[in-house]
């Protein structure tokens, strides 16, 4: 096709999706989520928000539009890469909420597509896409966190089953998942990464149990799951056994961006910004905020978000002009988790003593609440690769700085 | 925020061009008064590429192109730490006299801009920090005109200068004047930076000024004066991303290569660390910087708000860019023999004029309304 053509076709596209989405996005759904507890995870254990809320993911679902870019039988709307990127670009343009969150659809969707036998696709990929089984993810275990490849939790084939002993840690959302994906070992290789299986194991098998994990700051949203003689088919395998690493790999690549690139429209705010958090809890004289240093360090916040910011839409403009975005994009986890380990740490600072609560009747909500953030937001330099790890990953692959030479004895 | 093919032209001929004509030994050359070369004669050349009249008007010999194209210019010129008067007389005079509706005084003083001719260096500032709104010097309206008296710093080029910018009150009201560098009254003398510039101090002693020289008034000057300072600002910091850029490569280049203890000093885990964050700062400013020249172009309302967020990151950023250039090279890098110092001495100007991070910060927040 001519590229004026194409061009002309896609802008044909681009006001049908833009009238679609004004149609039928109730307008409670166009602003940011105030908090996680709006988002819509899927599965048996789920529940919407609000009727928009459900509303909002029925006309979504029923559309394709979910996975846009996904074959119909499989839930979506079958549609080419760039009309997909379209629907995304007008849907986050528009400021649409995400009316679907899952790890199913974002992550292990499109390694099923590209790694999956046609009966796994046919069984797992509709019920993901339409929300009707919710994924959690079985990688880290107690000794295998950021030495991921050390892991343990073995499987043992054996007349087309699979017998799996171990225990995975950290699974986000264990306790309200149907199905997890998981890392086991099978065998062993020259190199830890040979022999790790990719089984996807039904979380209602007799022996799997979950434990919630209790955070520092008194949420439970990970679990420990112990897999005790569990039996799972070898039909629920992806791609062969002892090849698991590389697909895992190809997963872990989608969950980095998801940490970051739609961060932003999840972003969950707090209702007051810094700004207006520090004017009213530290006061405030001529329209400024009080104090000069607490008032810097609040525009510190403000500028590495704007930065921040400003490298999301670099790298979308790449992406929407067919480019391959630039190294940019293997700082944006790390960087965004600091920045928001600084802005809840600022929050707290503004509270004063008031920012010490745990719980009880004396002080107002806002102000426990804060605190259990700042606490919550120590695992962000950790989840999802930590900090020190990705800045490994920066020096070594995007700066091309030489492997460590430690000296063998 | 993407390059189109015609930027991408522009900005590559500019790399080309600066590898060509410009080094850290011009640098070098240029610290003593005598061994310098004219910027005269830097400016000449830069007219026969087109350069000195980049984004000026077509009507008087500009090419009308936008200020991302300046600022891939600016970039390429600042990894070279070239010396130019592009700045102060391109971004922050040649706007300045090009808005509203220029008398046929300033098309002469654009046009002789473009072709190459003039030189003609913005003096605003008078105290030790930057503050534009404080302005001592100041003109008496007399029979034939004004009488200009007072004294101007850290003017950039006003050693070659052809004409000056000049802020003054005219009974309590900001007014902005074009000065002939050669006018009876004037006095310049000079000093020379640290990073190899020179900066002017302008003495005047009953300057005669006709209307002539008139350029603004009032709101009209005060805002001509926050515009063409914020482009400035937006400028300077794309320099200073070229700045950085070059330090942090010839840096890493350097962990590369330097042996100690058997092995190459970028294997170890404390220094990739170092670099990567490094690394991460220069590309967040290569974002800010970006959106800030596009934004420019697209006459963007609160430009003043976004030109400080873009200023106060680059200072820090290029500070950082030198410090970090120096300490990772160890002893050589304290060296004369080697470049790498240059950088940090052109950072340190570079963070300070127009306004350090500190000042862009609190101007941000003043604009932001906290």
């Amino acid at each position: 096709m001519q590229p004026d053509i194409a061009s002309q076709e896609l802008d044909v596209f681009r006001t049908q999706v833009r009238a679609w989405i004004e149609e039928n996005c109730p307008p409670s759904q166009l602003n940011p989520f105030r908090s996680q507890a709006e988002w819509y995870w899927g599965g048996r254990t789920a529940h919407f928000a609000s009727d928009d809320a459900r509303l909002w993911f029925e006309r979504m679902r029923d559309k394709g539009w979910i996975v846009p870019d996904w074959p119909v039988d499989y839930g979506g709307a079958g549609l080419a890469a760039e009309h997909a990127d379209v629907i995304r670009t007008e849907l986050r343009g528009a400021g649409c909420r995400r009316p679907l969150i899952s790890l199913g659809t974002t992550m292990l969707g499109p390694v099923l597509l590209r790694h999956g036998t046609n009966g796994q696709k046919a069984e797992h990929l509709r019920p993901m896409a339409r929300g009707k089984i919710r994924w959690c993810q079985g990688y880290s275990e107690p000794s295998a966190g950021s030495d991921l490849a050390s892991l343990q939790c073995k499987a043992v084939l054996d007349n087309g089953q699979y017998t799996v002993n171990g225990q995975k840690i950290w699974t986000s959302g264990a306790h309200q998942s149907d199905w997890i994906y998981c890392l086991v070992r099978t065998g062993r290789g020259e190199k830890p990464q040979d022999g790790i299986t990719f089984l996807l194991i039904d979380l209602k098998s007799p022996g799997v149990s979950v434990t919630p994990i209790v955070l520092i700051s008194g949420e439970s949203e990970f679990c420990i799951t112990t897999f005790d003689n569990v039996t799972v088919p070898e039909a629920n395998r992806i791609g062969a056994e002892g090849k698991g690493w590389a697909i895992a790999k190809e997963l872990l690549a989608y969950e980095r961006q998801m940490y970051s690139l739609d961060a932003r429209s999840d972003r969950t705010g707090s209702g007051m910004s810094l700004a207006e958090t520090a004017k009213t809890m530290v006061g405030s004289i001529d329209e400024k905020i009080a104090d000069p240093l607490l008032r810097d360090e609040v525009v510190q916040v403000e500028l590495d978000r704007l930065a921040y910011d400003a490298t999301i839409s670099r790298v979308n403009a790449a992406i929407e002009a067919g480019q391959a975005p630039g190294p940019e994009v293997s700082f944006l986890k790390y960087f965004l988790s600091e920045l928001n380990q600084r802005r809840t740490d600022l929050r707290l600072r503004f509270h004063g003593n008031a920012g010490l609560t745990w719980d009880g009747d004396a002080t107002p909500e806002p102000d426990w609440r804060a605190t259990r953030e700042y606490l919550r937001s120590k695992a962000d330099s950790i989840a999802g690769g930590t900090t020190e790890v990705q800045l490994n990953i920066i020096a070594k692959r995007v700066l091309g700085l030489p492997e460590s030479q430690s000296k063998k004895t | 925020m993407v390059l189109s093919e015609a930027q991408n032209i522009v900005a590559n001929q500019a790399r080309r061009y600066a590898d060509d004509q410009f080094s850290v030994d011009d640098l070098r050359r240029r610290r003593s008064d005598t061994l310098g070369r004219p910027m005269r004669e830097t400016w000449k050349d830069l007219s026969k590429i087109g350069y000195t009249g980049a984004t000026l008007a077509e009507e008087y010999g500009g090419s009308g192109l936008g200020f991302l194209e300046l600022g891939c210019v600016l970039e390429a010129f600042g990894r070279r730490l070239a010396t130019t008067p592009l700045i102060p007389t391109l971004a922050i005079s040649g706007t300045l006299l090009s808005r509203g509706s220029p008398d046929a005084r300033r098309k002469d003083i654009l046009t002789a801009m473009a072709t190459g001719e003039a030189i003609v260096a913005p003096a605003f500032e008078e105290r030790t920090h930057f503050d534009p709104c404080y302005v001592e010097t100041c003109a008496s309206i007399s029979r034939d005109g004004y009488r200009l008296n007072g004294r101007k710093r850290i003017v950039l080029d006003g050693d070659e200068a052809d004409w000056i910018i000049v802020s003054a009150l005219v009974e309590g009201e900001l007014m902005l004047f074009v000065v002939s560098t050669n006018a009876p009254g004037v006095t310049c003398t000079h000093d020379i930076l640290i990073d190899s510039r020179v900066a002017s101090v302008f003495e005047f002693d009953d300057v005669i000024l006709t209307t002539a020289d008139f350029v603004a008034s009032g709101r009209t000057a005060k805002s001509a004066l926050d515009d063409a300072l914020a482009i400035g600002a937006i400028c300077v910091s794309a320099e200073m991303l070229g700045v950085a850029e070059a330090a942090f490569h010839m840096t890493t280049a350097h962990l590369k290569e330097r042996i100690q203890f058997g092995v190459k000093i970028g294997s170890f885990q404390a220094l990739q660390h170092r670099a990567a964050r490094w690394f991460t700062e220069i590309e967040l400013l290569r974002s800010v910087v970006y959106k800030s020249l596009a934004a420019i172009d697209a006459g963007t309302e609160d430009i003043d708000r976004l030109a400080s967020a873009c200023k106060a990151r680059a200072s820090d950023t290029v500070i950082r860019s030198g410090e970090e250039g120096i300490q990772l090279h160890g002893g050589i890098g304290m060296t004369d023999d080697h470049d790498i110092g240059f950088y940090l001495k052109r950072a340190r100007v570079l963070q300070q004029w127009l306004g350090d991070a500190t000042w862009h910060r609190q101007r941000y927040a003043d604009l932001a309304g906290y």
